[in-house]
């Protein structure tokens, strides 16, 4: 097995036989993706354990329903695996690239099967206030749950147009059409809600950690 | 710089531009450095809502299937590729190498056999040693397996997703058929923590599991018995069990 947290690997004795010691190394995922490259299965479950929970929720939150964002999760790790060699690490990070591909197999999922968005239901404000990081936190972790703490706080008619534009793919115009609202408003709403979320995006960037740069 | 196209970029960087719209405003970003920086930013905001939904627990019958899926050779796409791109004179080097293997045909099963026994005695090694390793923590468990004459530990840590699970006393199944062991969560879920493996002794079986979560996340275990290479999810008649 690969990765997991270091306290794991800390339990086995340093007589363990030499090919075991060799896989507790930590591999990053650029080596783990050259070795799915190659066909090893063992690296492939390792990034599934990694990025299965992130892929999934993505999914579940573009189409809204578990079993379809499970056929969406195991479709985007196919992918994975199939197109390992495609992956290049110096354009971006693993999980950018995976989630990418995630959120437009789910887009071509709710287009094939022309679903509707759902209603959206804001935000428990108990599990909200769970999720809000400390400010002094400049985790990655940290700073995605400030940016969706940050969009459930826009104002409906901006945070609407975001949410269909990104999580559901729709255009400025099917987006109009289908709020019956004028397409200038809609460019208006995202314009306006945009630059607040990249305020907020900003203001939490940490110019010395080379993965948000 | 063009306001028009400015006003454009937060829509092209969560990808809801037009079709017109977008390639006006890629003609334009060609030439405008100060658009590129802005679109950087606006795609950065886009990447973070990418990551910003909640993680959410898997169902484990995901993990099962792909692991099943991509042990398929039709879902190795690199073999094919890789076939297709050997010249003639390549292929002809390769049914040369393929006959030669044909040859030497009794001698490799002869030696795969021996490499087996090895790997087994290997890999049962490796479980005792890291059952012993688990074991020296002081908040390991042992769950006591006794269940028709069968009896079996399994040693394992809550805050770990490994475990060893050893039983004897069990009849060995037969060539059709394996005896698969499951992880029960809270919600009844079952994932698949391995086929157990017999050794050369009677009766005695074991498994080393490696459970996609720490084994504290899982209520009980079982065993069942399944067809040879296992199910994706229990079919057969449960042969163990205990609590964890």
């Amino acid at each position: 097995m690969y990765g997991g947290p270091p306290s794991y690997w800390a339990i086995f004795p340093g007589v363990i036989i030499r090919d075991t010691v060799t896989s507790y190394r930590t591999p990053d995922d650029a080596t783990l993706m050259r070795k799915v490259a190659g066909g090893d299965r063992r690296a492939f479950l390792a990034l599934y354990d990694s990025y299965a929970a992130k892929v999934y929720g993505l999914a579940l939150r573009v189409v809204s329903d578990p079993m379809t964002a499970e056929e969406v999760t195991q479709d985007a790790f196919v992918r994975l695996w199939t197109r390992a060699e495609t992956f290049n690490p110096h354009r971006g990070r693993l999980s950018s690239w995976l989630l990418t591909i995630t959120r437009r197999i789910a887009i071509d999922q709710i287009r094939l099967e022309a679903r509707r968005p759902p209603e959206w239901k804001p935000s428990d404000p108990a599990k909200a206030m769970e999720s809000v990081p400390d400010p002094a936190s400049q985790t990655e972790e940290a700073r995605w749950a400030t940016l969706r703490f940050a969009l459930d706080k826009l104002p409906d008619e901006q945070r609407s147009v975001i949410e269909l534009a990104f999580y559901h793919g729709m255009s400025h115009s099917q987006i109009a059409e289908y709020q019956s609202t004028p397409l200038g408003t809609v460019k208006t709403r995202l314009r306006l809600g945009m630059e607040k979320l990249r305020r907020e995006w900003e203001q939490g960037t940490n110019p010395n950690d080379p993965a948000q740069r | 710089m063009d306001h028009k196209a400015e006003e454009q970029l937060a829509a092209h960087a969560l990808g809801a531009l037009d079709s017109e719209e977008r390639q006006w405003v890629e003609v334009h970003l060609d030439g405008c450095t100060r658009c590129q920086a802005a679109l950087a930013s606006y795609e950065s905001v886009a990447d973070g809502l990418l990551h910003a939904p909640d993680r959410m627990p898997v169902p484990g019958a995901v993990r099962s299937r792909l692991s099943k899926q991509i042990g398929r050779p039709a879902d190795l796409p690199r073999w094919r590729s890789a076939v297709k791109a050997v010249p003639a004179a390549g292929l002809a080097m390769a049914v040369g190498l393929i006959l030669l293997l044909a040859v030497n045909l009794g001698f490799l099963v002869q030696t795969q056999r021996l490499l087996d026994q090895g790997q087994g005695a290997l890999a049962q090694q490796q479980a005792g040693l890291t059952a012993a390793a688990i074991a020296s923590y002081p908040s390991s468990q042992v769950a006591v397996i006794e269940e028709d004459g069968v009896r079996g530990t399994l040693v394992y840590d809550p805050s770990l997703p490994v475990g060893v699970m050893y039983v004897w006393g069990l009849q060995p199944p037969s060539d059709d058929q394996t005896y698969q062991t499951w992880l029960v969560d809270a919600e009844g879920q079952r994932t698949s923590a391995g086929l157990l493996t017999f050794s050369a002794d009677p009766g005695f079986g074991w498994l080393m599991i490696e459970a996609p979560t720490p084994m504290g996340e899982f209520k009980s275990l079982g065993v069942t018995l399944e067809p040879a290479g296992g199910s994706e999810a229990p079919t057969g008649p449960r042969i163990l069990g205990t609590d964890l």
